[in-house]
């Protein structure tokens, strides 16, 4: 609650008599000493980790710059000079009480790490493929992300690594576009399988305390993921471009299951949580092996071309995201997937309608539409969620 | 420095450790490797310059370089074989000419260079093209123009450092048999 917010309800709770008036001075008070070290630190620590990597990303755009007028000893000699300052700087900093130095210092050496490889690869021409520098600045860092426990470090790492294996994966000379791409339309299951790999590295980071940032951040993508592969899946119903064989979809099929198993890993899950998340993953599977297997099993290319197929598929994910946030007590991630049901019903809508949305009559009719489902939603989210939680208990 | 946090140490020292080795083994690749100047030429009509850099082939005869092996077809050999490694003999005559032989495996046994080869270059062949890893070299962005004309009209070579297993590291770019620098302060007096 903002200060100015805080007065007038204390105002307003003080005139009305519900508190004396040494409370609200006591409140007051409270709150002014708790508010500083509650979001201050957070907002330094924002602009800090901001200004880091502004300051590396310079780093690397001078480093792709490659001015040939400073020597290449020179060069590598500056940027050595630098990562061994800021190393000595980050040890220094280890123990210190303020965690906040760490982290800054830890970011501007990782990614000052990863500006001095670009650097060799300049010098040496090197003629690798990006996911293998990606992938030995990811190793060099992983122990120094390991001691970092918490901060922008991990977030960075996991980040990088869920780019490391989509960067690997659309690279036409790895291995694995050799075993599982040999058309466009194959790569269509990354959209699977980058959330369920989040999910299984998010699960099994959890079993070890010093790498909970790491899970942490393996989570948020695994949702973020989940929620771009249910708007792809809708998408892959929806129109008549997308063919899948059963050859790419085996590994989705293999990490997904994988993920669904790792699940009972995880010790803060309740029991209805995992049971709901294996229920969206088994949905999401169903969904593509037909198509897959009507693809494998004759040369003619089948058609997906069913919206209504998409939209139904989209709502059920969405609803047992919905109410595996509301087994967890997560009241806003509820809302947002019932806004998000609420909103694939209104293009459902419009579909159905077709060009009579266009028309005065039509456009009345969608108006009052959008109004009635913003209202009735805004008046039983808090109903729905009580029924949606008892309902999978 | 604390010596209470040897593994902090070790874990914040890697980063550093491992970037200073990676630069020493280039380096030692560079100073041990043999010296051989192959002539590059662009992938017309696609444009040499990506980003920071050019991308070119080695101007080998592909012939010699990438032939059918016996019992494939020409298609076999040269459609899709990125996993298949081929063996280059390199030769420099006495006229300084380039002769090229592809080499089959048995006849290499490294680190012992086979008769008659002045270095041995591993690579794969793609479409018909012999690619050993080296046909990047990064550029200054002002001089990168000039660098594509140049290359373009195939005045230029690339030195390559070879070892004695077949790898290579790109040295220097010639343009019109000098280094690149020396050749573009030429033009521009």
């Amino acid at each position: 609650m903002r200060e100015r917010e805080l007065t007038t309800r204390l105002s307003d709770w003080t005139a009305e008599g519900l508190i004396t008036e040494q409370a609200r001075e006591r409140i007051a008070t409270y709150e002014r000493e708790r508010a500083p070290s509650r979001r201050g630190p957070w907002a330094i620590y924002g602009v800090l980790i901001l200004g880091a990597c502004i300051l590396s990303v310079g780093v690397i755009s001078l480093v792709a710059a490659n001015w040939r007028d400073i020597p290449a000893a020179a060069k590598l000699g500056l940027a050595f000079a630098l990562l061994g300052g800021l190393g000595a700087a980050l040890f220094r900093a280890y123990d210190a009480p303020r965690r906040l130095r760490f982290d800054v210092l830890a970011t501007l050496y990782a990614l000052f790490s990863l500006a001095t490889l670009g650097l060799i690869a300049q010098i040496y021409h090197s003629g690798g493929r990006p996911y293998q520098a990606l992938l030995l600045w990811l190793v060099l860092i992983a122990p120094m992300t390991y001691i970092a426990t918490h901060g922008f470090v991990p977030q960075l790492w996991v980040a990088s690594s869920i780019g490391l294996f989509v960067v690997w994966a659309l690279d036409e000379t790895a291995l694995w576009m050799r075993l599982f791409g040999e058309r466009g339309d194959d790569l269509w299951t990354l959209f699977l399988i980058v959330p369920s790999l989040c999910l299984l590295l998010g699960n099994l980071a959890s079993r070890r305390p010093r790498l909970a940032a790491a899970s942490r951040g393996y989570d948020f993508w695994a949702f973020a993921g989940a929620l771009v592969a249910i708007v792809a899946t809708d998408v892959y119903f929806t129109f008549d471009e997308m063919h899948l064989a059963t050859r790419p979809l085996a590994p989705a099929i293999v990490i997904a299951l994988a993920a669904a198993g790792s699940l009972w890993a995880r010790a803060d899950l309740p029991q209805r949580g995992r049971l709901l998340l294996c229920a969206l993953i088994g949905l999401s599977l169903l969904a593509y092996l037909p198509g897959a297997w009507a693809e494998h099993a004759s040369s003619y290319r089948h058609s997906n071309g069913h919206e209504l197929q998409g939209a139904a598929y989209l709502v059920v994910a969405l609803l047992l995201l919905a109410a595996y946030f509301a087994v967890r007590e997560q009241r806003r991630l509820f809302n947002a997937m019932t806004i998000l049901v609420g909103l694939r019903f209104l293009i459902v809508y419009f579909q159905v309608i077709g060009d009579l949305a266009t028309t005065g009559l039509g456009l009345m009719a969608s108006g009052l539409v959008l109004i009635g489902t913003a209202l009735a939603w805004y008046k039983t989210r808090d109903r729905l969620a009580a029924f949606v939680a008892e309902v999978v208990k | 420095m604390k010596a209470k946090h040897p593994g902090v140490l070790a874990a914040l020292a890697l980063p550093l450790v491992g970037l200073l080795l990676l630069t020493a083994w280039k380096q030692a690749r560079v100073i041990i490797g043999t010296r051989v100047v192959v002539p590059i030429a662009g992938y017309d009509p696609r444009d040499l310059l990506s980003g920071h850099y050019l991308t070119y082939r080695l101007d080998l005869d592909s012939h010699a370089a990438c032939p059918a092996n016996e019992g494939d077809s020409d298609a076999d050999a040269n459609a899709e074989t990125p996993e298949r490694t081929r063996l280059l003999c390199l030769n420099t005559d006495a006229n300084d000419r380039l002769e090229v032989r592809a080499l089959a495996t048995y006849e290499f046994d490294p680190p012992a260079t086979p008769d008659g080869c002045t270095v041995v270059l591993r690579g794969t062949c793609h479409f018909g093209r012999f690619s050993a890893n080296v046909e990047r070299f990064y550029v200054p962005e002002k001089d990168a123009p000039r660098l594509d004309g140049a290359v373009r009209s195939r005045r230029g070579d690339i030195v390559l450092r070879v070892d004695r297993f077949g790898g290579a590291v790109v040295e220097e770019l010639l343009l019109d048999g000098h280094p690149w620098r020396e050749a573009i302060d030429k033009t521009s007096d």
